[in-house]
């Protein structure tokens, strides 16, 4: 037990699933064909073992320590060790613990346990068991060495394995054409996101290179970029980044911010999302809902001292995350495959994080993506309960009336669309209310937005939940029943789902003994917010425009899918609709964009590269191979083989030579 | 009398070591047996002894006796090299069971 309740212990969460990837990966590939590791079991205890040990870590160790401190003097605890040195610069990789990284380390630990639980009852037919649990174990690895990271440089490192995990396993089923696409686009997508990432901290420690050595001598526990070094630093960077450009501060924090654009999903490099859906749902759930999608808003809390000090970033930040959050519910009204739609309500959830961070929102932010994690998680599993039970069918006009067989999913999955809908003080509800709260104080066009997504997002979830779970069965597969490991997570999940927000959003009275507000240990100077009764929580003038629109929301599904079912199809095909409905399809023709640029531009430019070098580098280059072989053809008429000859020509040649020396020198 | 037939200068030697020279080349391009080659090879070397002993002879440098050392060492290596050749020719008849110059014309394009 003091093993894992000592602080210093913490960095051994990331090492127990590195373990297991590296003994399941390694006893597979050379272990005895009967062996212990050709039993799937075996692999899959292994992992979830491995994160059951993080779990314990982090709520015997790092959330006691955490609570055992005042809520305004967090000490945070820093490690670093030198990863490779060249000159003056050093680049460390270490582990820091402080409030954020305690709340990613039990969000990861927590939901991957139950999605790994899930995860054996949903891929228990599936050749690809094992492998499967092995990616699994590299996936956490990945992401709780981002969380614990101390600086830039170390996260980009980890920021780049969760990429690859994602695309290990969004490509899974491999031999599907579409999943293999899907995986490629994935990564491609984010590779141009990293591009702008990499350039920002180059830009960050180039402006800051000198100063470095200095700061470390009086700092030693800190390193290079350390993420708590750069509210000192900030100032001075900027200082020398506006000198040489007025405008390069701004623009190194975007290139900073494009790394959170490609990795949550933000406009225009969210296309991959939707798209990495093609993956095993738990997937979907652990990586492209709950955890690694969130990493973006992470890192933006993380470097928020770099971000707060330049006013027109936090305006983009601000503008993208709201753009993303209204276009993302807007697609989501249309989409007829259930991942399909809580893949866009991922992305526009990630959109209301991100404008949040972006309006100075920091608290409410983090705790959107904190509640956001275990309700999207759920959301997703119950999807996959959903598939699960139908044999494969994801579109919902083949689903109805699902809740009399599964009846702890349709519980699970009525829970978690209350708590995304923001309704009856779900946990959504707080979190949701909170950035509402600080964007129609700081910014009322962003409030406007978001506060009708939210009305958006009520729609499109109560759409999906009438369309599966109530009304008629309409498909034809015969529909199984739960399995057990898929039931548990679901149930366990539900709890925080419904009730995290009332108990840690500290809006309210209700305290319960030993259970802090969210706000009080993660926060970034911002001022308290006020505390409300659950009924003024309701009937504030924020609370009260979240819930008319809400539900208006659920009252236009419910008159939509439950009781006239031909009012969608008549909309749907009025003339004034039919086109927006179209455009929404199309899902406002971004990938046709980018595939318009792919063929028109890039494409163009690329043949023309290569008829330029075919024609001209190559012409060069072959052009000199046969000028040699011309000159050799000429002159091999000299090796006649006659020595007489040889000895002529050599004769003459020396008597020309002296003379020519001879004439020269006179 | 006329002065060229009375006294013997360096000219002399030198159009002496020049007819030689020239009897050397024409045997080494004329000739096709490959014995006869060889001979007027040695010819042409005694030419360009003749030439470096004529000279240091007449020139009074200050070299000493350089030119009729050198003259010993081509003697020596000449002789050395006459073996080596001879050896040569005979590995070729053997190889070829021909004397004839022409007949070694193997190593061409």
């Amino acid at each position: 037990m003091d093993w894992f309740s000592n602080i210093n212990h913490i960095w051994v969460v990331a090492l127990y699933p590195l373990a297991a990837f590296f003994i399941i990966v390694l006893g597979r590939a050379f272990g005895r064909e009967k062996g212990i590791f050709a039993k799937k079991e075996i692999c899959s205890a292994l992992t979830i073992g491995a994160t059951f040990l993080g779990l314990l870590h982090t709520l015997l160790g790092a959330l006691p320590w955490l609570l055992h401190q005042p809520g305004d003097a967090i000490k945070a605890i820093e490690q670093n060790y030198t990863f490779l040195q060249t000159g003056t610069f050093r680049l460390s990789v270490g582990y820091l613990v402080d409030s954020m990284s305690v709340m990613m380390l039990f969000v990861v630990t927590f939901i991957s346990l139950l999605i790994q639980i899930y995860t054996h009852g949903y891929m228990n037919h599936d050749k690809g068991y094992a492998k499967f649990f092995a990616y699994l174990a590299l996936f956490n690895f990945s992401m709780l060495g981002l969380v614990l990271s101390t600086n830039l440089f170390q996260i980009y490192i980890f920021w780049e394995l969760v990429g690859v995990s994602s695309y290990l396993l969004i490509g899974f089923w491999f031999t599907r054409p579409s999943a293999a696409a899907a995986a490629v686009k994935a990564f491609l997508m984010n590779r141009v996101g990293d591009f702008g990432f990499l350039f920002g901290i180059l830009g960050l420690l180039y402006f800051s290179f000198p100063l470095w050595n200095a700061y470390l001598v009086s700092h030693p526990d800190m390193a290079f970029l350390s993420f708590r070094a750069l509210p000192d630093m900030v100032a001075p960077i900027a200082a020398a980044a506006t000198h040489v450009n007025p405008a390069m501060f701004t623009i190194i924090c975007i290139l900073l911010f494009m790394g959170p654009m490609a990795k949550s999903a933000q406009l225009p490099l969210h296309t991959w999302l939707p798209d990495a859906m093609e993956g095993p749902t738990p997937i979907s759930a652990l990586i492209h809902a709950a955890t690694m999608v969130a990493a973006g808003v992470y890192l933006i809390g993380r470097a928020y001292p770099v971000f707060t000090h330049s006013h027109e970033a936090m305006t983009f930040i601000a503008v993208i995350g709201t753009l993303t959050a209204v276009v993302a519910a807007t697609i989501a009204l249309v989409q007829y495959d259930i991942k399909k739609a809580l893949a866009y309500s991922t992305m526009s959830q990630l959109g209301f994080m991100v404008a949040a961070m972006g309006i100075g929102a920091f608290t409410a932010g983090l705790f959107h993506l904190f509640t956001h994690a275990f309700f999207k998680a759920m959301l997703f599993l119950c999807s996959g309960s959903v598939i699960h039970a139908c044999e494969d069918e994801q579109d919902m006009r083949k689903m109805g009336g699902l809740a009399g067989k599964l009846p702890i999913t349709h519980f699970a999955y009525l829970v978690g669309t209350l708590a995304i809908s923001g309704l009856l003080w779900t946990s959504g509800f707080w979190s949701k209310d909170m950035i509402l709260l600080h964007a129609k104080e700081h910014a009322p066009m962003i409030s406007l937005a978001l506060s009708i997504t939210a009305g958006m997002t009520s729609f499109y979830m109560f759409r999906t939940y009438f369309l599966t779970f109530l009304g008629k069965y309409r498909g034809k597969a015969h529909v199984h029943h739960e399995d057990t490991a898929m039931k548990i997570p679901l149930a366990i999940l539900a709890i925080p789902s419904a009730f995290i927000g009332i108990v840690m959003a500290g809006l309210t009275n209700v305290h319960i003994p030993g259970i802090p507000a969210f706000g009080e240990y993660i926060n970034f100077g911002g001022a308290e917010l006020e505390h409300l009764s659950l009924v003024q929580a309701i009937t504030s003038p924020v609370g009260m425009t979240s819930l008319i629109f809400g539900l208006s929301g659920l009252a236009l599904a419910a008159l939509f899918y439950l009781m006239a079912p031909s009012i969608p199809d008549a909309i749907k095909n009025s003339p004034v609709v039919r086109p927006v409905f179209h455009f929404l399809t199309k899902k406002w023709y971004f990938d046709d964009l980018y595939q318009g640029f792919v063929d028109r531009v890039y494409l163009v430019f690329a043949r023309g590269s290569a008829t330029f070098d075919k024609s001209a580098i190559d012409g060069v280059v072959n052009g000199t191979g046969h000028t040699v072989m011309g000159t050799g053809y000429a002159l091999r008429e000299m090796q006649s083989g006659k020595v007489q000859a040889y000895i002529a020509i050599m004769f003459f040649s020396v008597v020309t030579l002296a003379l020519l020396l001879f004439y020269w020198l006179m | 009398m006329p002065d060229f037939i009375t006294h013997i200068g360096l000219v002399h030697y030198i159009v002496l070591a020049t007819v030689l020279f020239s009897i050397g080349l024409v045997g080494v391009l004329t000739n096709r047996n490959v014995v006869r080659v060889l001979m007027a090879v040695e010819l042409m070397l005694s030419a360009v002894n003749i030439n470096l002993v004529a000279f240091n002879n007449y020139l009074h440098t200050n070299l000493g006796l350089m030119g009729q050392a050198f003259a010993i060492f081509i003697l020596t290596v000449s002789a050395a090299e006459a073996t080596v050749g001879l050896a040569l020719v005979i590995a070729l008849y053997r190889a070829r069971a021909t004397a004839d110059m022409e007949d070694y014309n193997l190593l061409k394009w």
